[in-house]
């Protein structure tokens, strides 16, 4: 970060925030980094990642609904359903009740896959657990509980569409 | 976007068998990228697009070689993302300070302003939960967090 000719937010941000905050700002990057270089290893880009990620977390959905939730064109949205149709992480399916209709879906080897990915890193974030006595495991979740519960709080209530 | 840390990804937490602070660790993770999605709608950008701005706006005006590496894409594709911020009024290509021949991307004060407008109130939220804990408390979370954020630097793979 050196040499960057201008001052930047992170810096002035982490200036004004306790060293916790800044500790989960750390983790959330470190796992947006490890998302990056995991969807490199696997030749996909930002919108193509988030477009899978969708489907994975939100369920098969229309490409419309798909396109609306990860602010593209229809037309650019089905660019990115091609390449992800072609190296095998998604399908288009059959709308269960509107026969006109098309759902994309993850490939179950795609789900798989993730699953992988993600299960070395839970596990060595849940041996943390290891080093905390019961009653400093109490007091974590409950910095943990509140932090989800600010977090849902500043997210604007859309009703996921569907 | 309204999602439970309870309902969400439910099956990959438990089917990993982990333990309430990593789940709920997980639960911050999703609900950190629901609300990046959401501001990305806000700026009406695409993935690519918002990561682009993020790291502008996160670590300074930077070169779009660097930028493209950052983003892990060819420098031809991030031309079409910049030009596309440009587009939108989110950043401008300006000369580099000590280099007259090189090219930076930096954020516009507008729209880095519209950023931290959005990220702010909920920054300052997680600050806020600190203050249900006391000294002794806010160490236990502090020693936590640490050693969460290095099992993570250690899975990391080299060089990314």
């Amino acid at each position: 970060m050196d040499g960057h000719p201008r001052p930047d937010f992170g810096s002035a941000f982490h200036r004004a925030l306790s060293p916790q905050t800044v500790l989960m700002q750390q983790v959330i990057d470190l796992n947006k980094q490890f998302e990056a270089a995991t969807s490199r290893s696997l030749g996909l880009n930002a919108t193509d990642t988030a477009a899978l990620g969708e489907v994975m977390m939100t369920g098969p959905q229309s490409p419309t609904e798909l396109a609306r939730r990860l602010q593209l064109t229809t037309a650019a949205l089905t660019t990115v359903v091609d390449r992800l149709e072609a190296s095998g992480h998604v399908t288009r399916q059959q709308h269960p009740t509107d026969r006109r209709g098309v759902l994309v879906a993850p490939t179950e080897e795609s789900v798989n896959r993730a699953m992988r990915t993600l299960i070395p890193i839970a596990q060595a974030i849940d041996s943390v657990v290891d080093e905390f006595s019961e009653d400093e495991r109490t007091i974590i979740l409950r910095y943990l509980q509140s932090v989800t519960a600010h977090q849902q709080q500043a997210m604007p209530d859309e009703a996921p569409a569907g | 976007m309204a999602i439970s840390p309870e309902s969400h990804s439910p099956s990959a937490a438990h089917r990993m068998g982990v333990r309430p602070p990593t789940r709920l660790i997980r639960a911050i993770l999703d609900l950190s990228k629901a609300f990046q999605t959401h501001v990305g709608r806000q700026l009406t950008v695409n993935s690519t697009d918002l990561a682009a701005m993020e790291f502008i706006l996160m670590n300074g005006a930077m070169g779009p070689t660097e930028l493209a590496k950052r983003l892990g894409i060819t420098t031809a594709a991030v031309t079409t993302v910049v030009d596309r911020l440009v587009a939108l009024g989110h950043v401008i290509r300006t000369k580099h300070p000590d280099d007259r021949r090189a090219v930076v991307v930096e954020a516009t004060p507008a729209s880095a302003a519209r950023a931290m407008a959005t990220i702010m109130p909920v920054v300052r939220a997680i600050e806020g939960t600190l203050d249900d804990f006391d000294e002794a408390e806010q160490a236990v979370i502090t020693r936590y967090l640490e050693r969460v954020e290095s099992a993570y630097r250690h899975e990391l793979p080299v060089g990314s």
